[in-house]
């Protein structure tokens, strides 16, 4: 596999990976998120945190330049969202088929697919190439199984190697860790550290708002608007909490600040369905 | 020994029963490879609406040509991708539902069909041709447009394999690619349009779908990975058409349901002995 490739060298000292300014976005006239503001510096790892229905999903879409925004602008690389090729989506895993008749090389040469070209077949060295991507997240061993028979931090881990393969320099991750046992998101979060290493820079959506706390290197705390965005401690606050969750939120308090117990909305395990319309 | 040999070689005596067979063999693999994609999309029912709806494309050729079938290959290959693209188009812009689409459009266009159809005077014994296919009336130049039209669809699948793997697996990523997705979709759709024109003589507009699903069908059982299950699929039509069609000369039965027939009788025993999905070709690999 070629050497690791650090995306942030090409970029011009400070400039951010997205720059997010009043977007609104929805569905069929109706604005799911509202008036968000942000940058994203390259190579950092940010949660989105916030109850179900809170735009979370949404927001991912329209920066991948899956849905467009109504009002706002979202400029990756500078560029207007939808242009830029090195975005690699990872949707929620209950909207994957896993039946498909695929094997784990066969997904993640698919992030190849716009390097090969029209009218081209992969050929060894691109079969080389997509076995690096898998060796680097662990699975390299298993690169001709078919994809219904991983677990679900495997599945995770095989939609890394196909972000690596398709050299994606924003990582945009819908709730990646929800259904997953401890392990699986020791896993998956020690697969993610290899994203890091080559600065890709990384967004995902979580419902465990103490792994967003202890993982991430900024927590951006979502309710339809944007209530905060910034460290962890910073963010998550009894009054920030308060207005994203309203009482849905059970707060621990300690001499060490608010721990959270857990957020009795909804349930970790529910997709939400903002995508659905 | 001999015997099997004669009963295999006396069929093909007749010049017609030869056509038969090569038209027959053509359809089964381009009828199943395109089903593949069928199969995994879940798009039996648009396939079975895209068949019935070119009736009326057939009839207005028929009519036209005074029964010649020149006219009616053409006709109804342009009713076929007007089809394939209408509704193609009504479910993008959906404000009901797909199948409803579907549906209101294929019984609407079928029904054009049996009554541009029914004002001619032969109307039963022509009906019965369309619907049922009649491949033993193929003529050479017949076999020209079925290999001529087969072997374009197969090029395509083969030239766009990748694109269409990501766009029946995975839209977002397609999306995230910047792959053109509505421009393969509609690409898709037209591919089986042509597939089902192609294939209209042989098994008729009525057992259409079991040549686009059955042989797919069969072969997902058996296999985890999609250029096998391509492979296998057109295998499965071809052997489907030809031994449907020695089934249909010593059982004296209609051709198109004999071969349908072998398809279905396929399905059923790997639907009962492929022990579990896969386990026959895992470990051939790597």
């Amino acid at each position: 596999m070629a050497g690791v490739v650090s995306f942030c060298t090409g970029v011009e000292a400070g400039a951010p990976v997205a720059r997010v300014s009043g977007l609104t976005a929805g569905y069929g006239g109706v604005p799911v998120i509202e008036d968000i503001t942000f940058e994203l510096a390259c190579g950092e790892r940010v949660a989105v945190v916030g109850p179900n229905g809170a735009g979370k999903s949404t927001l991912l879409l329209t920066l991948a330049g899956l849905l467009p925004a109504t009002h706002g602008e979202v400029a990756i690389y500078g560029h207007e969202a939808g242009v830029h090729v090195h975005i690699s989506f990872v949707p929620q895993r209950s909207r994957v088929d896993w039946t498909f008749p695929v094997d784990l090389a066969d997904v993640v040469m698919m992030g190849r697919v716009g390097r090969l070209g029209l009218f081209r077949w992969p050929r060894a060295r691109d079969w080389d190439y997509v076995r690096g991507c898998l060796e680097a997240v662990g699975m390299g061993e298993m690169a001709h199984r078919q994809i219904g028979e991983l677990s679900g931090g495997q599945q995770q881990r095989v939609f890394i190697a196909r972000a690596l393969a398709q050299e994606a320099e924003l990582m945009l991750m819908d709730e990646p860790f929800t259904g997953l046992d401890v392990t699986s998101q020791e896993d998956v979060l020690r697969t993610l550290e290899e994203l890091r290493r080559r600065n890709v820079t990384l967004m995902v959506t979580t419902h465990d708002l103490a792994l967003a706390a202890e993982r991430f290197d900024r927590v951006m705390l979502l309710n339809h608007r944007l209530i905060g965005l910034g460290a962890p401690p910073a963010v998550l606050t009894d009054e920030r909490l308060a207005k994203a969750y309203g009482g849905h939120l059970r707060l621990l308090q300690t001499t060490a600040g608010v721990g959270v117990l857990g957020d009795t909305c909804c349930g970790a395990g529910a997709d939400d369905h903002e995508r659905d319309h | 020994m001999n015997a099997i040999i004669d009963a295999l070689v006396a069929p093909l005596a007749y010049p017609f029963m030869v056509r038969g067979m090569i038209a027959a063999l053509l359809v089964g693999i381009v009828c199943a490879t395109v089903g593949t994609y069928v199969v995994l999309r879940g798009m039996a029912f648009f396939g079975d609406a895209l068949a019935h709806a070119i009736l009326p494309g057939v009839a207005v050729g028929y009519l036209l040509g005074g029964g010649a079938k020149g006219p009616l290959f053409w006709s109804a290959l342009v009713a076929a991708v007007f089809t394939a693209v209408g509704i193609g188009a009504v479910s993008r812009g959906a404000r009901i539902k797909e199948d409803t689409a579907i549906g209101i459009i294929f019984a609407g266009m079928f029904a054009v069909g049996i009554a541009l159809i029914s004002s001619t005077r032969s109307y039963a014994v022509d009906l019965a041709h369309f619907l049922f296919g009649n491949v033993l009336g193929v003529s050479g130049g017949d076999l020209l447009l079925i290999g001529g039209f087969g072997a374009v669809v197969l090029a395509i699948i083969a030239a766009f394999y990748k694109e269409f793997l990501v766009i029946s697996f995975d839209t977002t990523l397609a999306a995230t690619l910047r792959l053109p997705v509505a421009l393969l979709d509609y690409l898709l759709l037209v591919l089986m349009a042509v597939t089902v024109v192609v294939s209209l003589q042989t098994v008729g507009v009525a057992l259409m779908v079991a040549m686009l699903v059955t042989p797919a069908a069969t072969a997902y059982l058996l296999t985890r990975r999609l250029i096998v299950m391509m492979s296998l699929a057109a295998a499965i039509g071809a052997v489907s058409g030809v031994a449907g069609l020695y089934v249909s000369y010593y059982a004296r039965v209609a051709s198109g349901a004999a071969i349908v027939l072998v398809c279905t009788a396929i399905f059923v025993l790997a639907f009962l002995f492929s022990p579990k999905r896969g386990r026959l070709w895992r470990g051939q690999r790597s």
